[in-house]
C-alpha cells in the first residue's frame, strides 16, 4: 500500500463523513450526563466498585484454606 | 495540544468541575455520534458516553499534564464499546439467539431516521453494512479526522493494520455507494 493510496483512501473518507446526518444527545440527557459525572470530578472510583473482587477473594481464600485443611486431615 | 485543551487537563487534574462542563460541551457530540454509529442504538450510546465521561471525571486528578482529551476520551469509548458487545454477545447466547442483525433488509434504523435525504440514508446504510472493525476505523479518521497513526494508539493496533482496515473499508464503502461513491474512489 502506498501513501497515495492512504491519502485516497483518507480524502475519499472525508469527503463522504462531511454529508453525514448531524447527531446530538437531547438536551435533557447532556445535561443528565454532565451533572452525573461532573459530580465526581477527581473523587476517583467508588469504593463500592472494590467491594466484590474482595468479597470474592475472601469465599476462594477460605474455600482454599478449608480444602487444604481437610486434606492435611486425611494426610495426618 | 491546543491552548484551550492544556487548560482543561489543568484544570482537570485540579479537579475543577467547570474544566469538566468545558471538556464535556467539546467532546460531547463527537463521541455520542461515534457510540450510536458503533452500539447502532442511541440508549446504548448514551449509557456508554456517561460511563466515558464518568471515568475520566475519576481519573481527572491523574491525567498526564500532555493527555490529548479527544484520542484519550475515543479510546475510553472504544474500550466500553468492546465491553458492551462482548456482553451483548453473551447476553444473546444465554437467551438462546443468535446475536442481533444489526438492520434489517430495508427497514429504517433510529440513526438512519435522522437522514434527511435518500443520499445521507444510502451514505448511513453504506457505513452500517461495514464490519464493526472497519467502520471503527472510517468513522474515526473520515468523521474525526484522526490520522491512521493516532487511531492505531486508540485501538492498540499496528498503523499498518489500520491502514488495512482502512482500505477495506474504501473499497466496501465503494461498492456499496455505487455512482455515490467519492470521484476519486471510483476511477480506482
Amino acid at each position: 500500500m502506498t501513501t497515495t493510496d492512504d491519502d485516497k483512501d483518507v480524502l475519499g473518507l472525508a469527503e463522504l463523513s462531511r454529508e453525514l446526518p448531524p447527531i446530538d444527545l437531547d438536551a435533557q440527557s447532556a445535561d443528565r450526563i454532565a451533572r452525573r459525572a461532573g459530580d465526581s470530578v477527581g473523587k476517583g472510583p467508588s469504593p463500592r466498585r472494590f467491594i466484590e473482587p474482595v468479597l470474592a477473594a475472601v469465599i476462594v481464600t477460605v474455600y482454599l484454606v478449608w480444602a487444604l485443611m481437610k486434606v492435611l486431615e486425611l494426610l495426618g | 495540544m491546543e491552548a484551550d485543551e492544556r487548560a482543561w487537563v489543568d484544570g482537570l487534574r485540579r479537579g475543577e468541575r467547570a474544566a469538566f462542563d468545558q471538556v464535556f460541551a467539546a467532546y460531547r457530540r463527537r463521541i455520542y455520534a461515534y457510540l450510536v454509529r458503533m452500539t447502532r442504538r442511541k440508549d446504548a450510546a448514551e449509557d456508554l458516553l456517561q460511563e466515558s465521561f464518568l471515568r475520566l471525571a475519576q481519573s481527572a486528578k491523574r491525567l498526564e499534564t500532555d493527555t490529548r482529551l479527544g484520542p484519550y476520551l475515543f479510546t475510553v469509548a472504544h474500550r466500553l464499546f468492546i465491553s458492551w458487545t462482548r456482553a451483548q454477545a453473551v447476553r444473546a447466547q444465554l437467551a438462546g439467539d443468535l446475536p442481533a442483525r444489526e438492520t434489517a433488509g430495508n427497514e429504517r434504523s433510529p440513526l438512519e431516521a435522522l437522514a434527511d435525504s435518500q443520499a445521507q440514508l444510502a451514505l448511513e446504510r453504506a457505513f452500517a453494512s461495514l464490519a464493526p472493525a472497519y467502520r471503527e476505523v472510517a468513522l474515526l479518521v473520515g468523521v474525526e479526522g484522526l490520522t491512521p497513526t493516532e487511531v492505531a494508539e486508540i485501538l492498540g493496533q499496528k498503523p499498518e493494520a489500520i491502514r488495512q482496515r482502512l482500505a477495506r473499508a474504501r473499497i466496501q464503502l465503494a461498492e456499496a455507494l455505487g455512482d455515490h461513491a467519492p470521484a476519486s474512489w471510483r476511477t480506482a
